[in-house]
């Protein structure tokens, strides 16, 4: 019985093509120590049964996947009769790459040239006899999915199995690649191996590492040749590929006719205006500053505050359920300060939030992202950075944790310490709440204006850092990456809803666990010692806030509990909005944070500490990620001081100045 | 065209698929096999912007990394450098 082989790409219809050969008459195993499918079949035609096998999918015929292996061990060695190269006349020149790797295992081929429909539908004109000719393999058109020109096949299939023809040598390679191939068949022409000497030599010049693994165990190949062959196939290698590509690209040219595609793709003309030198950053900006924008107005105008009102609903239903089970005094006060008016503030901004991640979900789910990042990277660049420095900022806008692991991306040391050095100046995910908090009591109608500065200045104060870190401690390296854009698309909006879902819930699982923790101890703290009143500046938060309060005096919110909230905000940035909450709650029970907060702060130390909180040493998790992924106390240690320095910094110049401008 | 696509990747600072099929004059899915084989033989290397969340610490991280277009960079190794440099 004869044997007939399949080979096409993954997705060229050869599944297709071997069901409509074979009927039901099939087996399915595996092929001999892998375990890749073996499907075989039978095929009946004119009183003559074939043996059909379908071999794995693949894009070629190298060493870099078992199904390479698997389908090219059986063209070399399961001494097929006729092999059906599938190929998918949609995508040609891909395809095609495969039928040449094909042709250099001197194996008798038929072309299916399958989905002829798809390619009329795209206005494609192929001469298939064109085609025919210059490969000198007979070429069956053919839709498998209709069994249109499936007779043909099966009578070419008889046909070429009694004829046992060759390809021809198809000249694919220059005079000199050429030479190379024909000396070294020579030399290898006395190998024990199962291969024929000339695909070994091609193979071989191609750096094919199953081949040359095979050279370098070769008894009877001495250690200078073998060493001689690896020399070679450094110099040819992309040689010998690109001779393939030539090749199929003049076969495409004399054979195929396309349509005058209009080839500048809408995506490259959306690109070439917001890749733009000089509009990319305003445009990048003023997306920002939108999303912000309506972030606010949906947030707020259409959720309110129902989740805050919510919450404090909950508050007094569970207030009054411990009062009716007689559980004790502090456990009542705990619930209700710690985490209704501590962790309960935090939450309350949940629906905001939950509106951001959505917009900014959009907007990665476009593709848009690595325009940001692409544009962000000429400014890195200008100012002697590394522009690769602004994908852990990027990465730094959800949290500073990974994005100071993504830091690994900077091979150089000293580029991966900057782009260290500067991450915790954005505004990570965390420092929302406290954003949201002071906007809602102080700047309620330029919540978005705020946001957006907050952001901007972040990144402002990291570039400016970064040139002065680049320019003391580093200078510029050459570097060669280069950045994909993906093709535009419209987002699609389970995948939004979905990652907006993620990213909310680990939101709420974290007010639930750490921040209540934190709460909880701060609570005890506030409580402590039990003869003085809680919340005052005796008990012992009280008299921690007042130690450390007058550091922050010159930049107007020297009181103990913005103190207190920042020095609590170390081990989780969403912190500060509870401990605001639960303090001022403890004073002045009852009230919400919003009008404390208005009681408290002014606009002008309101933004000074809106200002701090941007730039202050970041939290517990990203100090800890900085020592893992420096090695170093010393440069955590030096993190925290220099970040909480240059924040305190800022806020007292945005203090000092705005007083002095009368505001 | 290996070596046109090396030239691209040192020259520039960003590509699409796209672009470098107008550029170069051939097909977008043969400009990725193009692209692929410079992985493969590791004259190119992609490199990975995502690992820093395949680790524990990030569990209470807010942000999502399960991207569903990630921003993709390759950078030219070595062997790239060292071939774009020889003489033609």
């Amino acid at each position: 019985m004869k044997t007939v082989a399949l080979l096409g790409n993954p997705n060229s219809g050869k599944t297709t093509l071997f069901n409509g050969l074979t009927g039901s008459n099939q087996k399915i195993g595996n092929w001999p120590g892998v375990t890749v499918d073996k499907k075989e079949g039978k095929l009946k035609f004119n009183n003559e049964e074939y043996n059909i096998v379908d071999l794995p999918g693949t894009y070629s015929l190298g060493a870099y996947s078992e199904d390479e292996i698997v389908a090219r061990d059986f063209l070399l060695n399961g001494n097929p009769d006729v092999v059906i190269s599938v190929i998918d006349a949609t995508n040609l020149e891909r395809n095609l790459y495969l039928l040449t790797q094909l042709m250099e295992t001197g194996s008798n081929v038929i072309i299916a040239l399958n989905m002829m429909d798809e390619a009329e539908k795209k206005l494609m004109k192929i001469d298939v006899k064109k085609l025919s000719d210059s490969l000198g393999i007979p070429v069956i058109p053919m839709v498998a999915s209709k069994e249109t020109g499936l007779d043909k096949l099966k009578e070419q299939i008889e046909k070429s199995s009694k004829s046992n023809s060759k390809p021809n040598s198809l000249n694919m390679y220059s005079e000199d690649l050429q030479k190379e191939i024909n000396d070294l068949t020579e030399k290898l022409s006395n190998l024990d191996t199962n291969y024929p000497s000339e695909w070994l030599a091609i193979k071989a010049l191609e750096g094919d590492k199953k081949v040359l693994d095979i050279l370098s165990f070769e008894k009877n190949l001495s250690r200078e040749t073998y060493k001689h062959i690896v020399e070679l196939s450094e110099t040819y290698e992309l040689g010998m590929i690109d001779s393939r590509y030539d090749f199929i690209r003049s076969i495409v040219n004399s054979s195929v006719k396309k349509p005058d595609e209009a080839v500048v793709t809408l995506t490259d003309k959306v690109d070439k205006i917001i890749t733009n030198k000089y509009l990319g950053i305003p445009i990048f900006a003023a997306i920002m500053f939108v999303i912000f924008q309506l972030t606010f107005k949906i947030g707020e105008e259409l959720l309110g505050d129902t989740t805050g009102e919510f919450i404090g609903y909950l508050g007094e239903k569970v207030a009054g359920l411990l009062g009716n089970l007689n559980a004790p005094e502090w456990l009542m006060a705990l619930v209700q300060e710690g985490f209704f008016e501590g962790v309960g503030t935090v939450l309350a901004f949940v629906p905001i939030i939950m509106v951001l991640y959505f917009f900014l979900g959009l907007l990665e789910d476009s593709g848009y992202m690595a325009r940001a990042a692409y544009v962000m990277d000429g400014v890195m660049r200008s100012i002697g950075l590394h522009g690769k420095t602004f994908i852990p900022m990027i990465i730094g806008f959800g949290c500073t944790v990974p994005a100071v692991m993504a830091t690994r991306t900077l091979d150089n040391k000293k580029d991966r310490m900057i782009a260290i050095l500067i991450n915790p100046f954005m505004s990570c995910g965390a420092k929302v709440p406290i954003y949201l908090a002071f906007t809602a009591a102080f700047f309620p109608k330029n919540g978005g204006v705020v946001m957006f500065a907050l952001y901007a200045i972040g990144i402002i104060v990291a570039l400016i850092m970064g040139k002065i870190f680049s320019s003391t401690i580093f200078k510029g390296e050459e570097s060669h990456f280069i950045m994909e854009l993906p093709p535009y698309r419209a987002p699609i909006l389970k995948y939004v809803i979905r990652d907006m879902w993620d990213k909310v819930s680990s939101f709420i699982k974290r007010a639930g666990t750490t921040i209540f923790s934190v709460i909880v101890i701060l609570w005890i703290l506030a409580h402590l010692p039990g003869d003085v009143e809680a919340y005052s500046q005796e008990s012992i938060l009280g008299m921690i806030g007042t130690f450390i309060a007058p550091i922050f005096k010159p930049a107007g919110f020297g009181t103990w509990q913005a103190a207190v909230s920042l020095f609590a905000g170390i081990p989780a940035k969403e912190v500060v909005v509870a401990t605001l909450g639960m303090v001022y709650a403890g004073v002045n029970e009852g009230s919400e944070l919003v009008g404390a907060l208005q009681q408290h702060f002014t606009p002008l130390t309101a933004l000074s500490f809106l200002i701090m909180t941007l730039l202050y040493t970041p939290c517990a998790a990203a100090l800890g990620a900085i020592k893992q992924e420096t090695g170093s106390v010393k440069w955590m240690l030096f993190v925290a001081v220099y970040t909480f320095v240059i924040g305190l910094v800022a806020a007292t110049l945005v203090f000092q100045i705005g007083t002095l401008l009368g505001f | 065209m290996l070596k046109d696509i090396l030239d691209i990747i040192y020259n520039s600072r960003l590509f699409s698929t796209s672009m470098i099929s107008q550029k170069l004059g051939i097909d977008e899915a043969m400009v990725n096999d193009l692209i692929n084989q410079l992985l493969q033989r590791g004259y190119v290397s992609e490199d990975d912007n995502d690992f820093g969340c395949d680790t524990k610490k990030c569990t209470s991280c807010p942000m999502s990394c399960k991207s569903q277009i990630p921003i993709k960079t390759y950078s030219l190794t070595e062997k790239g450098l060292k071939y774009i440099k020889q003489p033609v």
